[in-house]
């Protein structure tokens, strides 16, 4: 009596264990399908909600139409009669009606831009937009510090009073503002708010909401240390009626305008349900008025290595945005998200500059997109510091050598492959900061020989590096971030030019919070790093005035010099957008022949763009973020999943 | 036994500890310590903003105590026995609204006589107020009514009564300071009273003061990362993916391993052997990352093979799909089986083909006979492959895949790849050891004794030596569980997968406390368990061994 198990008893128990999982998967299924149908029954009751809303305001709507109808049926009365006694119809000067709601030197708005684009022969609403994203969005909350992708998203959902045109960052176009007026001294300024508009679920907006959002980042439980250091410079805000905001600033730092304009303006009704710690643990808690809103409910959003959707927000006051729907993809890989470029998997990729010339010559990969390479304004700049405190960087002349003695051209051409441009002064050419009559120090080794030789240093015993009268050698190190190829190879190809002009080099990479320590402790002959723009017009005062030096400031380089710190101060507390200019201008110049830094490079941007997203150029301020404004033409409408 | 498990368990927590404080110590020395996530990364640096931000989120975080007053606190917060902390008291989680409304109207009552006294307090300062009269009264024990009493009179002298008020709170001069200047500076009475309302509520919640008046049972917390999240959020958010990826990988390596192993064993030095032994050893010695990166170059690739996706746990679509299989007819429904079907049937004929060809191969090159049956063999596999191949060269395998997969395909179908990449490595090691194990038992004196009396050589193997030879395996479980966790890293990251591994890298990177330390107390935990799982498994598999 055998009692093996046989191949029966094998398929019988394979088909009860399959019976068991179907039936356990389906309990499951069915649960899932429950809080799926609770979730809709809550979106249905929102929905009920902003009809009901609806209803209310449509009705209100008619009555005034009603009374509107009245009116204009008088005044044809009026008219009439007048017209009957046979005197000329005239409104007369004190009745003008000022359909420019405008006031001198504001724009019209975004949806002006919109508009413009609903104006191509081939525009069609519909399509998505995918973006793949290099890493995890920490948060979407506004003002809690995240990442910029963070911010650029948030924009599409939350809007602020105005924002800076996208093309000419001088222009500022009014958003939830319809106008402002700037007291003459600047510290005063009133905003007339838009009193069409309302938030995603309806609720209208007003002055209080802008109060709000005041009074709610203020509160020190609130985790936005980085904006109360910006709205400090506010010294009030005043509803003075339910559509005119009253800003009043402490000095006329030249920022001011944008750190109120800029405001994020949040929902009153909405934020106010949640206490100050919510706020800071909830990641995605944004809620605006803006084009776009989140897919999810806003506190059920996770930061992960799931995709991101924002959805076009169906209540939007303005002009609606074509694409349906904004995707971000992560990929924390670079191979994999370069394979789901190629698969189509999304639209559009930022090319780097080691990647430049495979990613130029691959036919396969270009196809079907197109290759933008551009600049913008907040792109940055990267510099090799001297550490002025050290004696052999104290002297101009020796600086100014250096600065001729780095090729920079040349490095641009091979490290870069061309992604970057010789930058003569920390701000970009296309901003207005920049004087533009200021050339670039040549690479001139005969010339930076003879001033090095003017400041002392010769190359007295014949060893092949310079030394001064006391018999020092020219050595210094370059610190710079270990593990970033990009400043490795700057450093070795300066290292190599210098000892050129014999002058001894080492290289000292550090890791980066090694490096932030030296640079605090100022332990450092020469430092190469970048620093970003805040925004198209940046401020100087932190790397280069001289109060900047003691107590953690980021003058790291100890850099002293009363004209420029005249100067800084001057350009920045000027209020008049001109005038202002001209003084950056003199900054500019200063800061070029006094080479604290020699300036390095402006990057430029390549990214490839599917060619069916139309409306997609680069613009000026920011790289890459008007998603509003994109558009698929109909024929070529289809979804990247 | 009983008394052995708990033994084991009450030594996990001097272990534990001592792996925290470690872990702890080496990062908060490193250099920067703890907090690089306060710092702009990369190559980029911004001004004065990101400073201010900086201090304001060292002190919220608590980067600005002693490292040893870190830990303690850390300590104390994971503990199940230890002190309350005033943000305890302030913040419960409770999302209840009795017990929040119920907390409201205490407060109400408490900060009745500050109103009275000071009738100006606008809705939200009466609110500010009432936290902060919960908050010190808790903290220093005393009855609500004293603490407004004390508070109505500071607000009447901010200078006076109000700055003296915050010497009350542990603080550190410069910080004191800080809180109190902008009253000081504030030009009108009503800008002070308003500015010291603020101060107040704020320093009197000072969220992580530790009640020492009160120890006792309380809810073990991970605290908040740096960016101001539940740490245990994250950690089961990614503790379910881990686990999936490793509870899938892990009854595969074994299955495979110990088949391998045995086969190999009984036909030892043989084509097989020799064959498995060095393709398995070349597994083992490829990369992860490079085995990832070609593995989505190869298979995810438009241009390769499109057959599975490029990362992720899943479609962006799938959340509205069904979770089983949906199919809108007979014959879709049968369409899917099919491929079904023909996915494993390409699969195991994959499989026997390079089981034909390792175990007979060389003998048909040597001029052998080839055996029964092998020409009927390679034609069915041949048949097997080219339907199999057809079907992937018409595409209409996974990248067709639509709604009506459901969500479970759709899962299963991303973690194709990770599993593969997480699994490959893992055959060598144990498949040598189960060889290895086998083949000493094998010429042990029992099985001699065995073979002698006539058992049958299929009954020696699975009777008698299996069970002994399972012992080595068991033994290196216990290494393997920590070093998968490790492996899942590299490949969580490489496949955009939000698990444990993706956390821990996460937490290093940017020097994240909390998290830093919940991941080595999760890591530890999970090693020691496993080793206290291989003793138990010794039991059960040896008899010999006991722990009585």
């Amino acid at each position: 009596m055998d009692n093996r198990f046989s191949i029966k008893d094998f398929v019988v128990v394979a088909l009860i264990l399959v019976v068991i999982v179907i039936l356990l998967l389906s309990m499951f299924m069915k649960d899932r399908d429950w809080d799926r149908l609770d979730q809709m029954m809550g979106v249905m009751e929102q929905q009920q909600q902003s009809i009901s809303g609806y209803e209310q305001t449509v009705q209100r709507m008619r009555e005034e139409n009603n009374a509107l109808k009245g009116g204009v049926e008088r005044l044809i009365a009026v008219l009439q009669e007048n017209a009957g006694q046979g005197g000329g119809v005239s409104l007369g000067n004190g009745g003008d009606i000022n359909l420019d709601a405008n006031a001198a030197g504001v724009e019209g708005g975004f949806e002006e831009r919109r508009l413009a684009v609903r104006e191509n022969a081939d525009f069609a609403s519909g399509d998505w937009y995918v973006t793949a994203v290099g890493s995890v969005i920490p948060k979407l909350t506004p003002y809690i510090p995240g990442d910029t992708v963070g911010s650029y998203i948030r924009w599409q959902i939350v809007e602020s009073l105005a924002k800076r045109d996208y093309d000419d960052p001088t222009i500022w176009r009014p958003v939830l503002a319809k106008s402002w007026e700037v007291s003459d001294d600047g510290l005063t300024i009133t905003f007339q708010l838009r009193e069409n508009v309302r938030f995603s679920g309806g609720e209208p907006f007003d002055s209080s909401d802008v109060i709000f959002t005041y009074n709610w980042v203020m509160n020190p439980d609130i985790a936005a240390p980085r904006t109360r250091a910006y709205w400090d410079r506010i010294e009030s805000v005043e509803a003075t009626g339910p559509y005119e905001v009253v800003f009043k600033l402490k000095d006329s730092y030249f920022l001011g305008f944008s750190v109120c304009a800029e405001m994020e303006v949040l929902c009153e009704e909405y934020y106010r349900e949640f206490t100050p710690d919510q706020f800071n643990t909830t990641p995605g808690l944004v809620y605006g008025s803006g084009p776009y809103k989140l897919q999810q409910d806003p506190e059920e959003w996770k930061p992960g290595t799931q995709a991101t959707v924002l959805v076009r927000n169906e209540n939007y006051w303005s002009v609606p945005p074509a694409l349906d729907r904004l995707v971000f993809k992560i990929f924390t890989t670079r191979p994999p998200m370069v394979t789901a470029f190629r698969n189509g998997e999304f639209d559009n990729l930022g090319v780097r500059a080691d990647e430049y010339l495979n990613f130029r010559d691959d036919a396969s990969l270009r196809e079907g997109k197109r290759w933008l390479e551009y600049e913008i304004v907040n792109g940055g700049y990267r510099y090799l510091g001297w550490n002025t405190a050290r004696p052999m960087f104290s002297d101009k002349r020796v600086r100014q050598a250096l600065a001729m003695l780095i090729n920079r051209e040349q490095m641009a051409e091979r490290l870069f492959n061309g992604t970057a441009s010789v930058a003569t002064g920390p701000f970009h050419p296309l901003g207005n900061q920049d004087d533009p009559s200021i050339e670039p120090w040549p690479y001139d080794p005969a010339a930076a020989s003879a001033l090095l030789a003017q400041a002392g240093w010769e190359d007295r015993d014949g060893d092949g590096v310079l030394e001064n009268s006391a018999g020092e050698r020219f050595r210094f190190s370059i610190t710079f971030p270990a593990g970033i190829a990009t400043y490795q190879s700057m450093a070795e190809a300066i290292k190599l030019t210098m000892a050129q002009a014999k002058i001894a080099v080492d290289l000292n990479p550090q890791e980066w919070n090694s490096m932030l320590e030296s640079m605090d402790a100022r332990d450092f002959d020469s430092i190469t790093l970048g620093w970003g723009a805040g925004g198209p017009e940046s401020d100087v005062y932190q790397m280069f005035h001289s109060d900047s030096i003691e107590d953690g400031g980021d003058n790291y380089g100890s850099f002293r010099s009363d004209a420029l710190d005249a100067a800084i101060e001057a350009a920045r507390f000027e209020p008049d957008d001109e005038k202002r200019q001209v003084l950056w201008h003199e900054v500019h110049r200063i800061l070029h022949d006094e080479q604290p830094y020699a300036f390095l490079f402006n990057s430029r941007l390549i990214r490839m763009v599917d060619e069916r997203i139309h409306n997609a150029n680069p613009t000026t301020l920011y790289d890459f973020v008007h998603w509003d404004e994109f558009y698929v033409p109909g024929p070529q409408q289809q979804p990247r999943q | 036994m009983l008394s052995y498990i708990t033994r084991r368990l009450l030594l996990m927590v001097p272990t534990l500890l001592g792996v925290t404080l470690v872990v702890f110590f080496v990062m908060a020395l490193a250099p920067g310590g703890f907090g690089a996530a306060l710092e702009q990364t990369g190559d980029q640096t911004v001004g004065e903003e990101a400073k201010q931000q900086k201090a304001y989120m060292m002190r919220r975080y608590g980067l600005d105590k002693p490292l040893v007053v870190q830990y303690g606190r850390w300590l104390n917060q994971v503990s199940p026995i230890g002190f309350r902390t005033s943000s305890e008291v302030i913040d419960t989680d409770s999302t209840d609204p009795e017990v929040k409304e119920a907390i409201a109207r205490a407060d109400a009552e408490a900060v009745a006589p500050v109103v009275e006294a000071h009738p100006w307090l606008n809705e939200g300062q009466r609110g500010q107020m009432g936290e902060a009269i919960r908050s010190i009264a808790s903290y220093e024990r005393l009855s609500t009514d004293e603490v407004a009493a004390d508070l109505s009179a500071a607000l009447s002298d901010p200078r006076g009564a109000g700055v003296a008020f915050f010497d009350r709170f542990d603080r550190n001069a410069e910080d004191l300071a800080n809180a109190i200047n902008p009253i000081l500076d504030a030009e009108t009475d009503e800008a002070a009273r308003t500015a010291l309302v603020k101060s107040l509520n704020y320093e009197a919640k000072g969220l992580d003061r530790v009640l020492f008046t009160r120890p006792g049972i309380k809810a073990p917390s991970l605290g908040k990362t740096i960016r101001e999240e539940k740490v245990a959020d994250k950690i089961m958010q990614a503790l379910p993916i881990t686990l999936l990826l490793n509870l899938i990988t892990f009854p595969l390596i074994y299955l495979v391993a110990i088949i391998i192993g045995i086969y190999a064993a009984r036909h030892r030095g043989g084509a097989f052997d020799i064959a498995s032994g060095s393709l398995l050893l070349g597994f083992w010695s490829f990369p992860r990352i490079g085995a990832g990166v070609l593995l989505i170059a190869m298979l995810a690739s438009k241009e390769k093979l499109n057959w599975f996706p490029t990362g992720g746990l899943n479609k962006i679509e799938a959340e509205a799909m069904p979770f089983l299989p949906s199919f809108s007819g007979l014959l879709e429904a049968s369409g899917f089986a099919l491929h079904v079907l023909i996915c494993a049937m390409v699969a195991v004929g994959v499989l026997l083909l390079v089981g034909l060809l390792i175990g007979q191969g060389p003998a048909m090159i040597r001029g052998a006979r080839p055996p029964k049956g092998v020409g009927i063999t390679l034609i069915v596999i041949a048949a097997m492959i080219a339907i199999g191949l057809a079907e992937f060269y018409l595409k209409v395998l996974p990248t067709e895949m639509t709604d009506e997969r459901g969500w479970l395909i759709d899962r299963i179908w991303h973690l194709v790849l990770p599993v593969l990449c997480l699994i490959y490595t893992g055959f060598a090691l144990l498949s040598k050891l189960m060889r290895g194990s086998v083949l000493d038992n094998l010429s042990s004196d029992y099985v001699r004794t065995a073979r002698a009396k006539g058992v049958n050589e299929r009954d020696v193997l699975f009777r008698h030596v299996f069970r002994n030879s399972l012992l080595p395996l068991i033994t290196v479980a216990a290494a393997i569980i920590p070093a998968m966790i490790v492996g899942s890293v590299v490949v969580e990251r490489i496949f955009t997968i939000q698990g444990m591994g993706y956390l821990a890298v996460e937490a290093a990177f940017q020097k994240d406390r909390e998290l830093i330390l919940a991941t080595t107390l999760f890591a530890g935990l999970l090693g020691l368990t496993s080793e206290l799982l291989r003793d138990l498994c010794y039991a059960i598999a040896d008899p010999r061994v006991s722990y009585e």
